[in-house]
């Protein structure tokens, strides 16, 4: 991943920023002074710019053979400059060393600083140690930071605890953020975020207010009794984002408790995205 | 009219006052790094406050359409603090490399003292090391006389004249800064340093060029729009269009955008809100991939 890093960014900065990107690198040599490490960090949005990395067909194919789930497109030239330099410190200094000076980047970051650091978490070694930080950045009000940890990001599915993970999901529908962001969700799926999910409805339909159309994608699969009810009862809503959901969330379900309502509403469904859904679901079921 | 309040203290603010200087025309402020009344007694406050400005003020204004930016340094008060001085230096060129900083500042002088004056110029190297404009804060007591040093102080050093901003200025001080080549600020407060209609005074006599005003709004009685409030008053007063909107607007633009880290093409516009955030409740792009602006 390093080397595909420096690649990306050769193929793309200018001499000056090169040229910085280099001394930058080279500060990572022991005995590595905090402060300056700290301040290379911190230059990467000036010196190598934030456009997004937008791969090529080549570098894409190069990328998900490191790593399927991570979106470099995505990523600005700072930001994998960012990554860049802690893959670096991390071949150079002692792990706890390294683990301290990395965390420091976090805490004294500004939010693009705590963006770049999020999304390049995954591929850093032993990226469980920073648990701690990841969940942390969860409880931000700023949002672009929180989506830089939920969303288009395989760390919270390779190493968040249900709870967490399950906390990161509620946040993601009370922003409005959709689902669909979350890597790796349909593998997550668990009892209690269906639970937290069926909760969360009463309490906006009991508000008067409205439903996250996606909320059924979490809600769905694991909801018995009064829940599995209303979740049918969505699978007739008038707006076909919500009988699209409700169709991939019953398409998960444990049981084949919703195979009728499935067929039913398959029966009736004019909305071809809809209905592809529905055939998805009753295909899982067998 | 689109104004820049290039002085103001948002921390202290609400939510209401950002509403209200939205809907009054502000769409860029700088907000300084200063005192914040109750003296701090650990650097790591300082640490804190810095990351605030950079973090969540800066996202706080980027809600009500207004861009943020923020000044770096050690006040001039608490430079009198030997058990923060050096630390919080010491942490400062981590600070000054980070966008959205475009300026050193306030530094200057309060009280006049020899640290404070040691503080402040070894403030002004670093500005100029890291290749930022400095905000000079003048004080309130004995302020000719602060206002003076500060200028022999540039002059001194070499520093860059039209990379200095000295701030609070009044009748009394701004033709000395003026002779300079220095760009010179006006807090325009409810009861002290300056109002609307000695400003307007100020802008017939002098005209536009390197003035700037601000309202210095802290958490002490201020108002947040003091500046469009000075725009209505230089209006009646028959100043020229084109002139107020070089005060209001272009002037302090220009001079921020010397450090690099304020586009002037960029602020024409209201900020470019990731089109992740939220939109009346609601992700603009629920279920599509999402576009990141570069
Ligand atoms: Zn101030």
């Amino acid at each position: 991943m390093k080397q595909h890093l420096h690649d990306l960014l050769r193929a793309r900065a200018g001499g000056d920023a090169l040229a910085w990107l280099e001394k930058a690198l080279a500060a990572t040599t022991p005995p590595v002074h905090h402060n300056t490490l700290l301040g290379y960090y911190s230059g990467a949005s000036r010196r190598m710019g934030k456009r997004a990395l937008n791969l090529s067909q080549q570098e894409q194919a190069r990328g998900e053979t490191l790593d399927a789930e991570l979106a470099l497109s995505h990523w600005g030239a700072d930001e994998a400059a960012r990554a860049l330099l802690l893959l670096t410190l991390a071949e150079q200094l002692p792990p706890e060393e390294f683990a301290e000076l990395a965390r420091r980047c976090y805490e004294l970051g500004d939010s693009r600083e705590q963006e770049s650091w999020l999304r390049g978490l995954g591929p850093l070694p032993d990226c469980a140690r920073f648990l701690a930080s990841a969940v942390d950045a969860c409880r931000t009000n700023i949002i672009p930071v929180f989506e830089a940890i939920a969303c288009e990001n395989p760390y919270p599915l390779r190493v968040f605890p249900e709870a967490n993970f399950n906390q990161l999901i509620l946040k993601s529908l009370f922003n409005g953020i959709a689902l669909e962001r979350i890597v790796g969700l349909e593998a997550r799926l668990n009892a209690s975020l269906s639970r937290m999910s069926d909760d969360y409805v009463s309490e906006r339909e009991a508000a008067g207010r409205t439903v996250p159309t996606d909320i059924w994608l979490v809600l769905a699969p694991h909801i018995a009794g009064e829940g599995l009810v209303r979740v049918h009862r969505y699978l007739s809503h008038e707006d076909p984002a919500h009988r699209y959901w409700a169709a991939l969330g019953l398409g998960h379900h444990a049981n084949g408790e919703s195979r009728e309502a499935l067929r039913a509403r398959a029966a009736l469904e004019r909305e071809p995205r809809v209905k592809a859904a529905l055939d998805g679901a009753l295909a899982r079921m067998g | 009219m689109k104004m820049f309040d290039p002085h103001i203290h948002m921390t202290s603010r609400t939510t209401d006052d950002y509403a209200a200087m939205a809907e009054a025309g502000i769409a860029a402020i700088v907000e300084p790094a200063f005192w914040l009344g109750q003296p701090r007694t650990h650097a790591g406050s300082f640490e804190d406050y810095f990351n605030g400005l950079l973090g969540w003020e800066r996202f706080r204004a980027s809600q009500f359409g207004i861009r943020h930016f923020c000044t770096i340094a050690l006040n001039p008060k608490e430079a009198n603090d030997p058990r923060l001085s050096e630390e919080v230096i010491d942490m400062m060129p981590r600070y000054l490399q980070k966008e959205g900083v475009v300026a050193v500042g306030e530094i200057g002088y309060d009280d006049q003292t020899d640290s404070e004056e040691k503080l402040f110029e070894r403030q002004m190297a670093m500005a100029m090391e890291y290749g930022l404009p400095v905000l000079i804060h003048t004080p309130h007591r004995d302020k000719k006389q602060g206002t003076v040093r500060s200028i022999d102080l540039v002059k001194s050093m070499g520093f860059p004249e039209e990379r200095a901003l000295i701030d609070h200025n009044t009748e009394e001080t701004l033709p000395l800064v003026l002779d300079t080549g220095c760009w010179a600020g006006h807090s325009i407060y409810p009861n002290t340093k300056m109002d609307e209609e000695r400003m307007a005074r100020l802008v017939k006599q002098y005209g536009s060029e390197r003035i700037i005003i601000n309202s210095a709004a802290d958490w002490g009685i201020s108002d947040p729009l003091k500046v469009p409030k000075t725009v209505d008053k230089m209006r009646e007063m028959g100043i020229p269009e084109v002139d107020i909107e070089t005060i209001v607007w272009s002037n302090p633009a220009t001079f921020f955008a010397q450090s690099g880290n304020l586009n002037l093409e960029d602020i024409e516009t209201r900020p470019n809100i990731n089109q992740t955030e939220l939109f009346d409740g609601n992700s603009v792009l629920r279920g599509q991939t999402p576009i990141v602006e570069s």
